[in-house]
């Protein structure tokens, strides 16, 4: 007699294991079970260098841990824009020993997950987002997190790679290409037209489109579905991946684009090259967006509370010690550094 | 519309028709208030249609009362906890009071995070939300539940496992 829709709806709790979602994709439950324990050691105060490096490689052994990883991180930063103290007495057993014997008890129902959270535009993960773990480990050049390195090519040029970058990079007879697959890279290449420059075009992939050096020095940096490009010296062509539509920018000028938008160039500020320096110099920039940058040089998570993330801050400060800009900021901001374990560092409100 | 349209609209109807006076009066037995009852009989018959069932159901009385069930039981939850919420924010200093706005919002993501919480043991239930929200060590945790730290470690793994993967952004 069972047919379908002659029964009422199973709740989620009377289906065989349906597959947990990560962000809305499916993962395998061994993926959702080792993101859960990573979260454990991560939460404890027991986390090696050792654990570190296993965690990094965990995430980048395959897409769906990073994703599932994501998701984690996405719900428990969720968690922060609660009044902690009140939604535990609300939510505890114990405060509250209601499970027992109730009418119209909810029974074996679990979460269906079909309520949205209608959390206010939240500042969620501040962690940047590092989606494309996996073509970074198999990269040609890489660096890990708070990592800067120098690669000289074949053909004299000479590139830069600041923290948790990669690239790729292929050179044939006709052109010389670098796939820029996340990350920053300064390039330095040999000015074209001249005796001892190389005829070959100079090309950097990102995922929205295309840059041709036409001179000698800029950055490119791959953010999520935004290429952004300063120039330094010369010039470089810009070509976004959709509308086949060219810009030359010339030095001292700076501009982002998607794969379907350039965007109109502007002046080149010292924060945006900041790093190749070895700093981060901030002009009367958010906290919430200083936390961000910086979180990028970090291992470990570091959260930016969203009551102090619009407060404004302007400085120089040398990346090559982040726990002292961590330690430097409640001396300019009124703001506390709160080391919730070694790898989970929250930045809030002064009490 | 089309003809198919046609006739799943003439299919609620008729549903609705029949069944709405029996479904009210056995939520007013239940919930014991002709206007929450009311409301409920609404959200059953939405419940129905946009989980697309209406189609095809063969016997509706079991059927609606199952979905008008869980509708109860859901806010009974919900006005619990919103019972001690407004407790808990009762004892707090005004300056961290939450506005007005934010408490609705509060409110559905407490319901939420209770729901994706169910069917966990106490104990269990206990050591996730002192970890996430009141950010106790696994020590004072464990001190606190009476139970070694490694068996709050495999209580959190459990309830991080269950509770983020039935959440959703």
């Amino acid at each position: 007699m069972s047919t379908p829709g002659s029964t009422p709806p199973p709740s989620v709790a009377d289906q065989p294991h349906p597959l947990p979602l990560a962000n809305g994709h499916p993962i395998s439950g061994a993926t959702a079970d080792a993101a859960a324990q990573w979260l454990t050691l991560l939460m404890s105060d027991e986390m090696t260098d050792s654990d570190y490096q296993c965690w990094q490689q965990w995430r980048a052994a395959h897409p769906d841990h990073e994703r599932a990883w994501q998701h984690i991180e996405a719900m428990t930063a969720r968690f922060r824009e609660l009044p902690s103290t009140a939604a535990y007495k609300s939510l505890s057993p114990l405060t509250n020993p209601v499970s027992a014997g109730k009418p119209g008890s909810p029974g074996r129902r679990k979460a269906m997950g079909t309520l949205l959270w209608l959390g206010t535009a939240g500042v969620g993960s501040m962690l940047v987002s590092r989606t494309q773990t996996w073509q970074q480990t198999v990269a040609d050049y890489r660096t890990g997190t708070g990592e800067q390195r120098a690669v000289y090519l074949a053909d004299g040029t000479h590139i830069m790679l600041n923290t948790y970058s990669a690239i790729d990079v292929a050179f044939d007879a006709q052109h010389r290409t670098i796939r820029l697959i996340t990350g920053d890279i300064l390039i330095t290449t040999h000015p074209v037209h001249t005796p001892i420059s190389d005829p070959r075009p100079f090309i950097v992939e990102t995922a929205e489109g295309r840059i041709r050096a036409l001179g000698t020095r800029f950055t490119v940096s791959q953010r999520k579905g935004r290429t952004h490009v300063a120039v330094l010296e010369h010039a470089v062509e810009v070509t976004p991946a959709a509308p086949d539509r060219q810009y030359i920018l010339p030095a001292g000028q700076q501009l982002s684009f998607t794969r379907h938008t350039l965007n109109n160039a502007t002046t080149l500020d010292k924060q945006t090259t900041g790093w190749t320096q070895g700093q981060i110099i901030a002009d009367n920039i958010r906290l919430g967006d200083f936390i961000t940058d910086l979180g990028r040089y970090r291992t470990g998570l570091l959260r930016c509370d969203p009551a102090v993330a619009e407060l404004r801050l302007s400085g120089v400060f040398p990346l090559d010690d982040t726990d002292r800009i961590l330690e430097t900021l409640p001396s300019v901001l009124p703001v506390r550094v709160r080391l919730r374990t070694r790898y989970w560092v929250i930045v809030e409100a002064a009490s | 519309m089309s003809a198919d349209e046609f006739i799943l609209q003439q299919k609620v109807h008729t549903l609705y028709s029949n069944h709405r006076s029996w479904l009210q009066r056995w939520l007013y037995r239940k919930l014991g208030n002709a206007c929450d009852a009311a409301d409920l009989v609404q959200d059953t018959f939405i419940s129905v249609i946009t989980g697309g069932y209406a189609d095809d159901i063969r016997e509706p009385k079991p059927f609606l009362a199952t979905i008008a069930g869980r509708l109860v039981a859901h806010r009974w939850r919900r006005n619990q906890l919103e019972t001690a919420y407004l407790e808990a924010l009762a004892a707090l200093p005004v300056e961290l009071m939450p506005s007005p706005e934010a408490h609705v919002l509060v409110l559905e993501a407490l319901l939420e995070i209770d729901r994706a919480l169910d069917g966990l043991p106490t104990r269990v239930k206990e050591a996730f939300l002192l970890a996430h929200l009141e950010e106790l060590s696994y020590a004072q945790i464990a001190e606190r539940l009476n139970v070694s730290t490694s068996s709050v470690k495999q209580y959190l793994t459990r309830a991080n496992r269950q509770c983020l993967f039935a959440l959703s952004v």
